[in-house]
């Protein structure tokens, strides 16, 4: 495992996009963490995060692993650049030939993705833990602890993200067709939602206009991105504005299925690459 | 003698194309082959297959005795195929090290096999910055670090410029007075005949020759006589018991040998029969006719 991580770190270090890709995201994951205290514009009002709660524990996690999630692209740009360069500069088949074997080298694939997803992981949680104790009400352990569900569903959903990634990258080899891929993925799960959304789902609204809608297991909720964003639920449901505008009190369960589908996607697309390396001539 | 790759009736399909169609050859060891053939004859396939990149449609292979390329036989294989291919962003100290940490050899081999190719004053240096000749012979010196038991090249000087051809047959021939065993594939019978012992032909996937380039064809070589009197020259060879076919090109005879006659006896016979030579040589055919004397043969 090691001389797999000393290949990679070789072949990584000084590639340009993975400079540049991993400095914008590790500087606007941090840059954002430290602007939480400031009052941000959401939703054309101005919110004082502070106020809203959102600093507090246990909904910090909840609040800060949703708002770094969004700017996994940067890690995903890391991914597609690196994997995209081994294929079509045929170095996969040289790695081939000089003796690193295709398991080997998935391997030393999957090593990279997961050393990111931590490395994010525990920025996040530093982050976390030194913004609480700065602004928290309460730093109860319990209090602390009670919803660090968050922190695996991070990771999970950082790492299930980067092996999607991986997959299609392995699969059309250019960084273009990549993209492309991505963005029409992206564009059919959203649209795939919103159909079976307003074919399956009867809104309701009681006498006082709140929205008591039933909720029911979508199936394109078990779509890959989809799936992955479930990890790690919108937040904006437990600020202390919307609950009281809505009356209800947020409560917070585990999203299992997400968490086991999200499982399931990565064998899925670590087995296909591993397939496609094996069955394609290269 | 020992066999170090042993190929039995491989073939590929692309789709309907059958690039290698079901050729068998061995390589021994400590001997240089040369794999001949025109552009597609299926070279750089065959290869593919043996490095493990193509999945073959048929047949089998060994090597060292074990069947197939499990990945610890690689490591002791140093290949070249096509283009070199390198982290461009790297310098060669760098891409050779990615090469040591997968073939497990020690950082101390790569100043020696930049030495080797001439490479050591430019190992700090991006491998973009490189000219096509030094890109191919960091591949030699990539290939080398492992002090493999076979090196296999393909089509090592194409694109070269003639300094860049000649230093690289110089490396080759280094490497192979060392005892290395040598797989070379080559459209360039010139190179073949200059660097290899062996040769293996291929013409359109399929493998017509296999062995010393000096057993190649039976033929025993041929005269090239000039005389005075030409008919009665031609009729004195054609009753000698010792030519298979005479044919004359450029007022010159072609006779070729059938059973052995060296150019001494040939003269004695023809003075005593007072046919005076103003012209005679004896020579073997070229590996370039007979190359062509093959593929005629096969067409």
């Amino acid at each position: 495992m090691k001389r797999l991580i000393r290949i990679e770190w070789l072949k990584n270090f000084s590639y340009f996009p993975v400079i540049l890709f991993s400095s914008i995201y590790f500087s606007l994951v941090i840059g954002f963490t430290l602007i939480c205290a400031q009052t941000i514009p959401i939703f054309g009002i101005s919110i004082k995060l502070l106020d809203q709660g959102f600093l507090d524990f246990p909904q910090i996690w909840n609040f800060l692993t949703y708002f770094t999630g969004l700017l996994k692209i940067f890690l995903g740009l890391i991914v597609i650049f690196t994997i995209s360069n081994e294929f079509t500069n045929k170095l996969f088949k040289q790695n081939i030939i000089d003796g690193l074997s295709r398991k080997e080298f998935l391997f030393s694939k999957v090593l990279t993705i997961t050393l990111l997803s931590l490395l994010s992981t525990g920025i996040v949680v530093s982050m976390g833990l030194i913004l609480g104790f700065s602004f928290s009400k309460s730093t109860e352990l319990n209090l602390i602890f009670k919803e660090s569900y968050f922190i695996l569903g991070y990771f999970l959903k950082l790492f299930s993200f980067l092996t999607f990634l991986l997959f299609i990258t392995v699969l059309l080899k250019r960084v273009v067709f990549v993209f492309l891929t991505f963005f029409i993925w992206w564009v059919v799960e959203i649209i795939l939602t919103v159909i079976e959304y307003q074919s399956r789902v009867i809104e309701k609204f009681d006498e006082s206009g709140r929205n008591v809608t039933e909720k029911i297991q979508l199936l394109t909720d078990y779509l890959p991105l989809n799936t992955m964003s479930k990890l790690v639920e919108e937040p904006f449901q437990r600020i202390r504005l919307i609950e009281s505008m809505t009356g209800g009190k947020y409560t917070f369960e585990i999203p299992y299925f997400a968490v086991i589908t999200s499982i399931g996607y990565s064998i899925l697309f670590l087995y296909g690459t591993f397939y496609i390396m094996k069955k394609r001539d290269w | 003698m020992e066999n170090i790759l042993e190929v039995r009736n491989l073939s590929k399909r692309f789709g309907k194309i059958n690039a290698v169609n079901s050729i068998s050859f061995s390589v021994e060891k400590g001997n240089v082959y040369g794999l001949l053939g025109p552009n597609g004859s299926g070279k750089s396939t065959t290869l593919g297959i043996l490095l493990s990149t193509l999945n073959p449609t048929e047949g089998s292979w060994s090597w060292f005795g074990q069947p197939g390329t499990p990945t610890d036989v690689l490591k002791r294989i140093g290949a070249i195929i096509e283009h070199p291919n390198f982290y461009t962003f790297l310098s060669a100290e760098k891409n050779l090290k990615i090469v040591c940490e997968i073939k497990n050899v020690n950082y101390d081999r790569i100043n020696e096999v930049l030495q080797l190719v001439g490479l050591a004053e430019r190992k700090n240096d991006k491998f973009s910055t490189f000219s096509l000749g030094m890109k191919q012979r960091l591949s030699i010196a990539s290939a080398m670090l492992s002090s493999p038991e076979v090196l296999i090249l393909d089509e090592p000087t194409n694109g070269l410029d003639p300094e860049g051809i000649i230093q690289i047959r110089e490396i080759i021939r280094s490497i192979a007075a060392q005892g290395t065993t040598i797989l070379l594939a080559s459209h360039l019978l010139d190179e073949v005949e200059k660097v290899c012992s062996h040769v293996i032909i291929l013409k359109k996937g399929v493998s017509l020759y296999c062995g010393k380039v000096s057993a190649m064809t039976a033929t025993k070589g041929y005269f090239i006589l000039q005389s005075s009197n030409m008919t009665e020259l031609k009729h004195e060879l054609e009753k000698m018991t010792e030519f298979s076919e005479i044919k004359t090109e450029d007022n010159k005879l072609i006779a070729s040998i059938e059973h052995d006659i060296t150019a001494e006896q040939l003269n004695r016979h023809l003075l005593s029969k007072e046919i005076y030579l103003s012209h005679l040589v004896k020579q073997k055919e070229s590996l370039e006719e007979q190359f062509l004397e093959l593929v005629k043969q096969n067409q």
